[in-house]
């Protein structure tokens, strides 16, 4: 995690500030040219792969008309669509622990709309997953968010991932120096992965979004609580590997209420009305760090992600959907550095 | 440990027939279902047709008394991983020479600590997760029970090196406390703020500290499993009661009906911690603390 405002990427911030048009010029142009800080980073924003990136404004809340809404959202993703159709789904939602007025988890409600929304564009099975980080008894987390009963009535399972078997995965850039991770066996083996997180500050990165959230999808089991060797080989490596192992198919982010301040568990509700959705981990979370007034070229592990093909900047990401003004997260001070001004 | 009594705590009267006794028809469910899916090789996955696992094997084995339910031939030639920690409290007797390893084991595990600056002592040793990590609540109250069961028949500079490591144990309970007389995973506090505790782990604390001060306080937050139950919650809930003389029933009673002919929840795991706090009210028995 960078200590301080890194001087290559205030240069790349610095183009960002330019028209697309003038940016374009320089791009093509004048960065053969470029050399040093400015150069480097020049480099990457080139190399940052366009992707697309959906924010749609809900109305309604967590109501009954969100599984409608969610599935217009995906219609802005139709090849994503072609592979739900006939395919095994699994939803990774962020369920950490219970806490009546804190919103830590994914809402239980919206990974019932996005599971009914994936049933109705075709999939021939959801479902829902999750290795909770900190509380290893996760019957109580399903019982007590209600989350449990709303699977069942639409006949969809829950896997606790810190039971599962693992498959060790080779993560590309091996930033941990672990060679491998262990990912459960349930995610490897489904079609289609979906990275499905709140929209929340954290206390260690700065924000917790897709990326962060796969943490959840190494079994305790095998390398027990609050999945310590993580943390041993670097959070923000660690997240940079399992992204770039398990390359999961979509993320989409629960942003209706997110979280500010000391996230990922004790901070507070934020009524932002937004989901955030595409097929780029990192971009989606680059447009949701944005939307929480935050700088992704400031969060550690996404800069640390760009090396392996990840697209951040603002240039390189289309996104669709609603205008929504950003809404200023507060963070704690030691993330002060990333607060867009 | 004080006996149970042997009626569930909603009884009519005092002496139902046992075949009508919730407890023990709960008992009898999960025993026979941990039964139907046990491993050919005599291990349990934490789910049916899962290969056998560490955790839910040395948990089934407390969830039966006679030796036939300690897979001895699998977790002598398996990795048990944390699990070893909790080995010697439920086999001691049973295998001694297994339980006697899985206490070398503990024995031999240092966690690591630091002199990082925390609101908590990350100097205290106690037991982790897995080698090369800090020390967290529940494989250290694994390993305290652990100890406990076989201290008294030890001797001599074993005897003292468990109770050293014993003390430590208590200690790093103390210190990770949190603020509403529980304990989350370890981390009672995080850049100044009180975080919350967790049931589980709550439970797994009380069940392998001292009675006194710091076990009261703890109870002043376990009740709240009685509010917001789960399988595990309550298990340990009649088991932490259980060791300090406090009233398990009214977990075992939330408990049985938890216990279906599938199990609980399909998870062998949660069956046998079921199982094992039933036995409390069926055969007066503690499971992990003589």
């Amino acid at each position: 995690m960078p200590s301080g405002p890194d001087p290559k990427q205030q240069a790349a911030d610095g183009l960002r500030l330019l028209s697309p048009s003038r940016r374009r010029v320089l791009l093509g142009g004048a960065t053969l040219l470029a050399a040093g800080a400015v150069g480097a980073n020049v480099w990457n924003v080139q190399r940052q792969p366009p992707t697309t990136v959906l924010r749609q404004r809900v109305t309604g809340g967590y109501g009954d008309d969100l599984a409608r809404q969610l599935g217009e959202g995906l219609a802005a993703f139709p090849a994503f669509l072609a592979k739900v159709k006939g395919s095994s789904v699994v939803l990774k939602p962020n369920l950490v622990e219970v806490h009546p007025d804190r919103p830590i988890n994914t809402d239980p409600r919206f990974i019932v709309a996005v599971a009914e929304s994936l049933l109705r564009a075709g999939a021939k099975q959801v479902t829902v997953a999750e290795g909770a980080g900190h509380t290893r008894d996760s019957e109580y987390i399903l019982e007590q968010t209600g989350l449990d009963a709303l699977l069942r009535d639409i006949g969809v399972p829950f896997v606790d991932l810190n039971l599962d078997d693992a498959a060790f995965v080779r993560p590309p850039g091996n930033l941990t120096g672990l060679d491998t991770l262990p990912v459960a066996k349930t995610v490897m083996a489904a079609d289609l992965f979906v990275s499905l997180p709140k929209l929340k500050t954290h206390h260690h990165v700065g924000v917790t979004l897709s990326m962060k959230n796969l943490f959840g999808t190494v079994p305790g089991s095998v390398v027990g609580w609050p999945k310590n060797p993580l943390h041993f080989a670097g959070i923000s490596n660690s997240i940079v590997d399992l992204w770039s192992a398990i390359r999961p198919a979509f993320a989409i982010v629960d942003g209706i209420v997110g979280m500010e301040g000391d996230g990922p568990i004790m901070g507070s509700a934020v009524d932002a009305g937004v989901v955030l959705m595409g097929e780029d981990l990192p971009s989606v979370d680059a447009a949701a760090t944005r939307a929480m007034g935050l700088r992704p070229e400031r969060v550690g592990y996404m800069v640390k992600a760009l090396s392996l093909g990840a697209t951040i900047a603002d240039s390189r990401i289309d996104v669709l959907g609603d205008e929504v003004a950003p809404r200023s997260f507060a963070v704690i001070d030691k993330f002060a550095r990333i607060v867009a001004h | 440990m004080k006996p149970v009594p042997a009626t569930p705590a909603e009884a009519p009267d005092a002496g139902p027939a046992a075949e009508l006794d919730p407890w023990a028809l709960a008992l009898d469910r999960g025993r026979a279902w941990l039964q139907r899916v046990r491993n050919a090789d005599g291990s349990w996955g934490y789910t049916p047709g899962q290969q056998g696992r560490p955790e839910p094997t040395v948990l089934a084995a407390a969830a039966g008394q006679d030796d036939a339910w300690v897979a001895v031939d699998w977790l002598g030639s398996h990795d048990q991983d944390y699990a070893a920690f909790l080995l010697p409290a439920v086999a001691w007797l049973r295998a001694p020479e297994l339980a006697g390893r899985a206490l070398d084991t503990l024995l031999a595990f240092h966690a690591v600590t630091t002199e990082s600056e925390h609101a908590f002592d990350t100097t205290l040793p106690g037991w982790a997760w897995k080698e090369g990590t800090t020390p967290w609540v529940e494989p250290t109250a694994f390993a305290m029970l652990g100890l406990r069961r076989a201290l008294p028949d030890l001797t001599g500079p074993l005897a003292e090196q468990a109770r050293t490591r014993l003390a430590q144990g208590s200690a790093y309970l103390a210190d990770r406390q949190g603020h509403d007389g529980g304990w989350n995973y370890g981390n009672p506090r995080v850049f100044g703020a009180e975080l919350d505790s967790h049931l589980d782990a709550t439970g797994w604390a009380l069940m392998a500290c001292d009675s006194g001060p710091m076990a009261e306080r703890g109870f002043d937050f376990l009740r709240g499993i009685l509010d917001r139950p789960s399988t595990m919650g309550l298990s340990l809930g009649a088991l932490a009661s259980a060791v300090h003389g406090r009233d398990p029933r009214p977990y075992l009673d939330l408990l049985a009906p938890r216990v279906t002919d599938d199990g609980c929840r399909g998870r062998a795991d949660l069956t046998a911690l079921a199982c094992a706090a039933l036995t409390l009210g069926k055969e007066h028995h503690h499971a992990f603390r003589a």
